[in-house]
């Protein structure tokens, strides 16, 4: 065989480096397996795991006794999986959250011995118990590096998997990226982990990193894996839309909530009257996200495309007194900041901020391909349609473990590594070049750009048919702009734009799946909202929409939910 | 630094420009960008990718200050792009002691 490209053989390969991939590596690493990472950007300065707040959700009960927090011994695993699955809108498969709701206070304990100090412990809307462990994604992170330093893991960063490689039905390796050269390599594998987070930066708004353009579900997608839950992306309701420097940061909310704010339109109005005469500001995430979209939507917004949260009924030393606490200080910064442009009052927007849906997954990690496992935000099923706060974090660290160990015994297994298909590296190499060298053509910095709009406004929040209808013709056009992607710039080192250029395939792929799911599913249900079908259908939709690649085309088909304990409520 | 709170005003930027397959030492290339109240270094160096130079190199991810993933050099003092507010006549270049692998952008510190 004659490729030009490098090949690094290991056993077990994992692509991400956050909280799920080194979760994974370390456990990898207990075998006798080599393990190497490959990320797209830098290992604990990337993805969506640092810009945690962040809280790991565990039964009360086992805060308390394996941790030492003030939590209830009322609560248990059995009513902590309730609440996952109630707040999921019953679409959870049950069978994972079982493993996760029992594997979760071990995680959590061996995070401290590894010296992560567990600070408060917080109850969350729709936890029954303060479950919440709270800490920072950037601690997090700082632990399990540490961690995965001990090992003999290879670290591959400014690496970006382009495409997986297949021998028969099985996946052996992955074609990637080096940012830093322009240079391909292969990293052949026995077996590959997903560790790639979410897509939610195909939206417009959004609270995550850069990296999240559902490279992982998109590379999964071609080689025939199957997708669960993709119509559910979850919303943060008000995060910040400006000033430029707090974009998309989260604390917009955390004071709405603490300071009893008001989120007021371009009248003055305080609109959740409309919505909720009682609560208010203090309704639960969902009206509130709805109330605030519907008001951007129709025109009575912002000019910038967001809604004003107020304070300017409060004296400025109340204000001052909070963001002041010591346990706010991860607000501070931010609040100050906004100052800058108005003092108190906050120009906030929803953001996309979590992917429920993802790859389908078994209890021990493994998708619907022999070689190929995920872990963490790229799989779908253990959150259903909703997230609850704090089990992202769980999900990485007790998914992470699974697939970390599940890949080793299966790589220990593997005798033959398979062959690599030449062709394959071959039409992954032209793709990957052709737009740094193409002569003419469109930008993808206006492509993606475009392709977030579409999302924004089409895809978000609160959705219809006819919407979903245009996004889907849309995104068929815009997908007819991937062979005329031209990159102006063509250094092969450290080119952002090409990167762009080759993340945009993904970004569409991804939002074609949850256009197509979002108009199947007839019904609202968790964070899917459809304005012609306001109503939760038990009869017709408790099951979940399975999206799969098939001859060229993206198929969807409805499986039967995943029941173990918590039956669904009765129709009629 | 003076804080501007002028809307829309345009500044110049000095910005540090290196990339080894055609430089052989590093030069700097001066920007106007037009900046707004509230905008930061990392959303300067934003503008000029997306709507100068796209040959521009940077690393950053959250954009939100949660880790020292953007460091830089503004006008000789080590900063987080992503949270200190622009200013008139910045010169921006990259952290110092590390290799420069293009522009702005240096290696990871990884294993340090």
């Amino acid at each position: 065989m004659n490729l030009s490209e490098e090949i690094i053989e290991t056993d077990v390969l994992i692509i991400g480096s956050e909280a799920a991939g080194t979760r994974a590596a370390i456990e990898a690493s207990k075998y006798d397996v080599d393990v190497t990472i490959i990320t797209k950007g830098r290992m604990a300065k990337s993805g969506a795991t640092i810009t945690a707040i962040m809280d790991m959700a565990i039964d009360s009960k086992s805060a308390k006794e394996l941790l030492g927090l003030p939590g209830d011994t009322r609560d248990s695993p059995e009513l902590f999986f309730e609440d996952i699955v109630i707040s999921g809108g019953y679409m959870n498969n049950q069978k994972l959250v079982e493993v996760l709701v029992r594997e979760a206070p071990q995680r959590a304990r061996e995070l401290q011995e590894w010296g992560l100090e567990w600070k408060r412990l917080h109850k969350m809307p729709g936890h029954r118990y303060p479950r919440s462990c709270m800490s920072t994604g950037v601690a997090l992170m700082a632990v399990l590096k540490r961690e995965v330093l001990k090992h003999d893991v290879n670290i591959f960063e400014d690496m970006m998997a382009l495409d997986l490689l297949t021998s028969g039905n099985r996946v052996i390796g992955v074609v990637a990226l080096d940012i830093k050269t322009g240079d391909l390599k292969i990293f052949k594998a026995k077996a590959t982990i997903l560790a790639t987070g979410g897509a939610s930066r195909i939206y417009l708004h959004t609270t995550t990193a850069k990296e999240l353009t559902g490279d992982g579900h998109a590379m999964a997608y071609r080689v025939g894996a199957e997708l669960v839950d993709m119509e559910f992306p979850q919303f943060m309701p008000a995060a910040f839309l400006w000033p430029p420097i707090v974009r998309g940061h989260p604390a917009a909310a955390n004071i709405l909530w603490s300071l009893n704010g008001w989120l007021l339109n371009k009248y003055g109005e305080r609109f959740l009257a409309r919505w909720d005469p009682e609560r208010m500001e203090k309704t639960t995430r969902d009206i509130e996200a709805r109330a605030i979209w519907k008001e951007i939507q129709e025109g009575r917004g912002s000019p910038r495309g967001g809604i004003y949260a107020s304070l300017a009924h409060l004296p400025e030393r109340i204000i001052r007194n909070f963001v002041e606490e010591p346990s706010n200080v991860h607000l501070r910064w931010a609040w100050e900041a906004a100052k800058v442009v108005e003092e108190k009052v906050m120009e906030v927007a929803p953001h996309a901020h979590f992917f429920d849906g993802g790859l389908v997954i078994n209890e021990k990690c493994e998708t619907s391909i022999p070689g190929l496992f995920a872990a963490g935000e790229v799989a779908g099923g253990v959150n259903g349609g909703n997230r609850l706060s704090g089990v992202a974090i769980t999900q990485t660290q007790v998914q992470g473990a699974i697939a970390g160990r599940s890949a080793a015994e299966y790589a220990l297994k593997v005798k033959d590594r398979g062959e690599i298909d030449k062709k394959q590296v071959e039409a992954i190499r032209e793709r990957c070049y052709a737009p740094l060298e193409r002569k003419d053509g469109v930008s993808p910095i206006e492509i993606r750009t475009r392709i977030q709009e579409l999302a924004w406004q089409k895809v978000g929040l609160v959705r219809n048919a006819h919407d979903l209808e245009v996004a889907i013709f849309e995104i068929e056009k815009l997908k007819e702009c991937i062979p005329k992607l031209c990159v102006r710039n063509k250094s092969s080192i450290y080119n952002l734009e090409w990167v762009q250029a080759l993340e945009i395939e993904n970004m569409l792929c991804v939002l074609e799946m949850i256009a197509r799911a979002a108009l199947m599913r007839t019904e609202t249900r968790a964070t899917h909202v459809r304005e012609d079908y306001p109503k939760t259908d038990n009869e017709n939709w408790l099951k979940n929409i399975i999206i799969k690649q098939e001859a060229g085309k993206m198929k969807l088909f409805t499986r039967p939910i995943v029941v173990t304990r918590l039956s669904p409520p009765k129709v009629g | 630094m003076k804080e501007l709170s002028e809307p829309m005003k345009t500044i110049k930027v000095k910005v540090f420009r290196y990339d080894p397959k055609k430089d052989e030492k590093g030069r700097y290339e001066t920007y106007e960008v037009p900046i707004t109240p509230g905008m930061s270094v990392l959303d300067v160096l934003d503008y000029i990718y997306a709507n100068i130079d796209s040959s521009l190199s940077y690393y950053y991810s959250c954009h939100r200050g949660y880790n020292a993933c953007c460091m830089l050099v503004v006008n000789g003092k080590i900063i987080r792009p992503c949270t200190t507010l622009a200013t008139e006549d910045m010169t921006i270049e990259p952290l110092k002691g590390r290799k420069i692998i293009k522009d702005l952008v240096v290696e990871s510190d990884l294993k340090q």
